[in-house]
This record gives structure tokens, C-alpha cells and sequence, in this order.
């Protein structure tokens, strides 16, 4: 391969994995997605997930799989995976759309700046600020959001167990 | 407002853990699933959404707890770096989770329509295993019917065979005893006025009473002989069978006597009335217990019998005696006319060639199975409803 093309070869690459690590030089021709894009797309992509659950459970329950249990389970998991992208749209909206509400550190840990050589470390203190007090507990509330996206995991893995089971009884059913 | 973040950061934390954990064991079932019936579309997609699934706890939760170890550690600036990569790999898995989610009506319709055909494959397949262990069995069961219709078209062609014969002698016996009966009764008249002035104990009366003898042992064979021959119009009404044996019986025992036969009765009173030519059926149990009171001798049982016979719609009459048999070559011509094992002068050879046309005339039919030297069994089958008399 001659020397020039090789370089060529070398420049795409180069601007590739510029392109994958974020840092792409500016570009007049296609599309810059900076600013507020990102958590659009990630808002959007939350409402799509919920929609789709609910739609899903909706569905589950139209059908009448609900009246298995192993299909039950699955239509709780459904409900529970809608119910926490909800959280999670209520938080990235307020902290990242609106600016309803901003955290803030309290203090440095003297303790932990110690134990880090000096150097500013995280602190299990903070401080919500917000002009109203009550979207502030909202927010606090909301953050605990695996409390909403464990659980469907659980009634997912029980429900997938479940069919499982009875596929297993079936086939030995019908083989016996 | 002031807050601890404890709760928030040990709830993330922990949650991020049983997220991984119980992403992969939902993979692990939803494999298995899927091996456990690869047809199962629904299968497919539970998988499907289990993996998404796990691309998307493992990317946010790896995510959360690299952010809660990095910030607690003081290194922000690296897990602002990290930041959008964790947040646009976990937004693209559970985007396709969702995508996947979507279709999922569409893949349970496929699915119900893929269990029904496979339902349906699996019952013809069913049958096809059931026909295929079952031919050999059909094919004899076949082949055991077609024998049987064969044997049966050969009783039937045996049968005509015996009718035409039948109506072929009858014809031709019909006016030999036409022609010889009037003659006889000269024959015997004239025998008689000689006999009346003939001094008894004298050798002329002996040998008169010789001629009156054998004339009387002609004239019966010309009786038969018109008997057999006369194709005189079959008169049935409703008649009990059993009166007309024991009728027959009380005869038999009055007129020729019957030694140390005894005679068994073992009937079926629930059999209904027949549609019977009660002259005619009384000459058939004439000549079959006067047959077998000769194959007895002097001592044995003679057994007469009725039952319902198989189907419901005939009667079965069986005479049965304890005689000297029937040997197997003269079976099949017992039934024939003249054909007589008795010796010469005490037997015509009609009785039973009579037998057989009058309960055929019946519709029935008359069948004979005997052991040499254990006895005999005649076996009449009668209609229960007259069929075809009344056009007759």
C-alpha cells in the first residue's frame, strides 16, 4: 500500500474514533447535537419505555395472559417498569430540564479528605435547592428510583420461572 | 433544604447490584426457554426483552455504581468524561426494549397461529403413527371379511345348485308318481278282495300279505314323492314353535314308541310366535326326530331346543341326538333327494331333501353338523317377521 494512502487510512480512523469519543471537530455539514439534544433523546427514549410497558400490561390483560401466573408476573413487571419511568422522567425533568431544583454539596468531610491525601472527596451531605420546599421532598423521594426498577426485575425473573415450570410440566405431561 | 443522601446513595447502590444479578438470572431462564421450545415464538421474544434488559441494568447500574465510587472518591472530572457513554448505551438498550415490546402482539398472534398448525401436524401425525400400527390389523380384518363373503358366495352358489336339483327331480318325480300311484291303488285293491278270501295261515296268504307289504312300502315312496315334488303354495300364520314339537313329539312317542330315548326339552319361552305353515314345519320335525330315533336305536337323548339366534331377528331350532353320527362324506349329500343311508325298503331318501325345501320356502335355512359314533345336531334358523311371505 503506498505511504499516502496509508495515511489517508490513518485519518479516517483518527476522525472515527474522534467522532466515538465525543470530541469531533465542529462540522458545517452535518447536524451538531450538542446542548439539551442528550437528554432529550434520553427523556424521549423513557416515554417511549413507559408507553411501551403500559401498552404491554394493557395488552397482557386484554389477551387474558393474566390469568397464568407465570404471565401475571410479567404484566406486574410491566406496571412496575412504567411506574419508574415515570420517576425517572419527574427527576431528569426537574434537574436537568426545568433547573426546579439543584443539589448542592454541604460541606467537605474533613474525615474523608484525610483518608483521600488531601485531595476534595464526596460527602454523604447535601443540600436540594429549590424555591419550593415541596418539589424538593418530591425530588428527594423520586431519586430512590430502584425502589421502582427492582422490583418488575424480580416479578420478571419469578413470572419467567413460572413459564418455564409449566412448559416443563407440559412437555412431561404430554410425553407420560 | 438540607438532607442526608445516604438513603439515596446505599439505595442506588444496592439496587444497581440487584439489578446485574437479577438481569443475568433472567437471561439465564429466558435461555432456557428459549431451548425448551424453539417453534415458541413468544419464546423469542422474552429473550429478546431479557437481553435488552441486561444490556440496559448492566449499563446503568455499572454506570451508577462506577459515578458513586468516582464522586466519593473525588474524581468527578472522570466520571463526567464517563457520564454520556453510560447514559446513551443505557437509553439505547431500553429503547430497544421497548421496540422489541411493541411487536409483542404481533409475535403472540404468529404464536397462536404457530401453536394451532403445530397442534394440528402433531394430530395428523397422531393418526398417521395410529393407521400405520393399525394397517396389519386392518389388512387382516380385511382379508377375514373377504373370505368370509367368499365362503359365502360359495354356500350360496352350493345352495342354488341344490335348489335347481331340487326343482330338476321334483319335476321329473312329479309325474312318475302321477303314473305309477293310479296303478298301485288297483294293484292294491284287488290284493285286498284276494286277501279276504284267502284262508289265513296258508301260503297264498302269506305271500299276498308280502304284496300288500311292499305295495304299501311304494305307495309311501310315491307319497314322498308327491310331497316333494308338490309345489303347493307355503300357508303361514303365527304359531308357537314349541307346540308344534311337542305336538310332534307326543306323536312320535304314541305311534312308533320310543324305547329308552329320552327326550329332553330345552326351550327359550320368550321366543315369540312364527310366521310359520304349521303342517309343513310339523312334517320337518317328523322327519328329523323320526331320523333320529333310528340313528338312537333303542336308547339315547334326543334333545330339541330353541334359542334367539345372534342379531335378534332369527330363531334357532336345534334337534340333537346321541346316535351313530353321520360320516363326513355323506354329509354333504344328506340333503340331496334318494340319497338314504338306511337299508333298502325303510328309508326313500326324501325326508330331508323335503326338510330343506319347505324351510327354505320359510326363508330360513337348515344346517346339519354330527361326530361318528357321538351323534348329530340339525339346526334350523327361522325369520322372527315375515319378509317376503306375503308376496309369496
Amino acid at each position: 500500500m503506498p505511504a499516502r494512502d496509508r495515511i489517508y487510512i490513518q485519518k479516517i480512523l483518527f476522525a472515527a474514533a474522534c467522532l466515538l469519543a465525543g470530541t469531533a471537530a465542529p462540522s458545517h455539514a452535518t447536524q451538531a447535537h450538542g446542548g439539551m439534544e442528550g437528554i432529550i433523546a434520553h427523556q424521549a427514549g423513557h416515554l417511549f419505555f413507559m408507553i411501551s410497558m403500559a401498552t404491554f400490561a394493557y395488552w397482557l390483560r386484554e389477551r387474558g395472559a393474566t390469568e397464568q401466573k407465570g404471565w401475571r408476573y410479567i404484566f406486574y413487571a410491566a406496571l412496575f417498569f412504567a411506574l419508574w419511568n415515570l420517576d425517572v422522567i419527574l427527576v431528569h425533568l426537574l434537574d436537568e430540564q426545568l433547573m426546579a431544583v439543584e443539589v448542592q454539596k454541604a460541606g467537605l468531610d474533613l474525615i474523608q479528605k484525610q483518608l483521600m491525601g488531601g485531595k476534595a472527596a464526596g460527602t454523604l451531605n447535601y443540600i436540594i435547592k429549590s424555591d419550593s420546599r415541596f418539589l424538593a421532598k418530591i425530588y428527594f423521594l423520586a431519586k430512590h428510583d430502584h425502589l421502582l426498577c427492582v422490583p418488575p426485575m424480580i416479578f420478571f425473573y419469578l413470572g419467567l420461572r413460572r413459564l418455564l415450570a409449566d412448559s416443563e410440566a407440559e412437555t412431561s405431561g404430554a410425553s407420560s | 433544604m438540607s438532607i442526608s443522601w445516604f438513603s439515596v446513595i446505599f439505595v442506588d447502590i444496592a439496587g444497581s447490584l440487584l439489578m446485574i444479578i437479577l438481569s443475568f438470572m433472567c437471561m439465564n431462564v429466558a435461555v432456557k426457554l428459549r431451548r425448551k421450545d424453539l417453534t415458541d415464538v413468544m419464546w423469542v421474544y422474552l429473550l429478546w426483552f431479557s437481553l435488552a434488559l441486561t444490556v440496559f441494568a448492566v449499563s446503568r447500574s455499572a454506570g451508577h455504581l462506577i459515578k458513586q465510587l468516582l464522586l466519593f472518591s473525588g474524581n468527578r472530572e472522570v466520571w463526567m468524561v464517563l457520564r454520556p457513554y453510560s447514559g446513551a448505551i443505557n437509553t439505547i438498550a431500553f429503547i430497544v426494549a421497548a421496540a422489541v415490546t411493541f411487536f409483542s402482539d404481533q409475535i403472540w398472534k404468529i404464536n397462536l397461529q404457530t401453536l394451532k398448525d403445530k397442534r394440528e401436524l402433531q394430530k395428523a401425525h397422531g393418526e398417521l403413527l395410529f393407521l400405520n400400527e393399525n394397517l396389519e390389523k386392518r389388512v387382516a380384518q380385511r382379508t377375514e371379511a373377504l373370505m368370509r363373503a367368499a365362503e359365502q358366495k360359495m354356500q350360496m352358489e352350493k345352495n342354488m345348485a341344490q335348489t335347481e336339483k331340487l326343482a330338476a327331480i321334483g319335476e321329473l318325480s312329479a309325474g312318475v308318481a302321477h303314473e305309477i300311484n293310479n296303478p298301485l291303488g288297483v294293484i292294491l285293491g284287488y290284493n285286498q278282495l284276494l286277501l279276504r278270501e284267502a284262508e289265513k295261515g296258508t301260503e297264498q296268504h302269506g305271500d299276498l300279505k308280502t304284496i300288500e307289504k311292499h305295495v304299501k312300502h311304494v305307495r309311501t315312496i310315491v307319497s314322498d314323492l308327491l310331497n316333494f315334488s308338490r309345489n303347493s303354495r307355503t300357508k303361514r300364520g303365527a304359531a308357537d314353535i314349541h307346540d308344534i314339537a311337542d305336538e310332534v313329539i307326543g306323536f312320535i312317542r304314541t305311534h312308533m314308541g320310543a324305547g329308552d330315548i329320552e327326550v329332553k326339552r330345552d326351550y327359550d319361552r320368550n321366543l315369540p310366535e312364527l310366521p310359520l305353515d304349521r303342517d309343513k314345519i310339523k312334517q320337518v320335525f317328523v322327519n328329523l326326530l323320526m331320523n333320529a330315533r333310528h340313528a338312537m336305536g333303542g336308547s339315547g337323548t334326543l334333545t330339541v331346543a330353541t334359542a334367539p339366534a345372534e342379531g335378534g331377528d332369527h330363531a334357532l331350532i336345534k334337534v340333537s341326538d346321541t346316535g351313530t353320527g353321520i360320516k363326513a362324506e355323506n354329509l354333504t349329500r344328506i340333503f340331496d333327494p334318494f340319497f338314504t343311508t338306511k337299508p333298502t325298503g325303510e328309508g326313500t331318501g326324501l325326508g330331508l331333501s323335503v326338510s330343506y325345501g319347505i324351510i327354505r320356502n320359510h326363508d330360513g335355512d337348515i344346517t346339519v353338523e354330527s361326530t361318528p359314533g357321538e351323534g348329530t345336531v340339525f339346526t334350523i334358523t327361522l325369520p322372527l317377521e315375515p319378509r317376503k311371505w306375503e308376496e309369496k
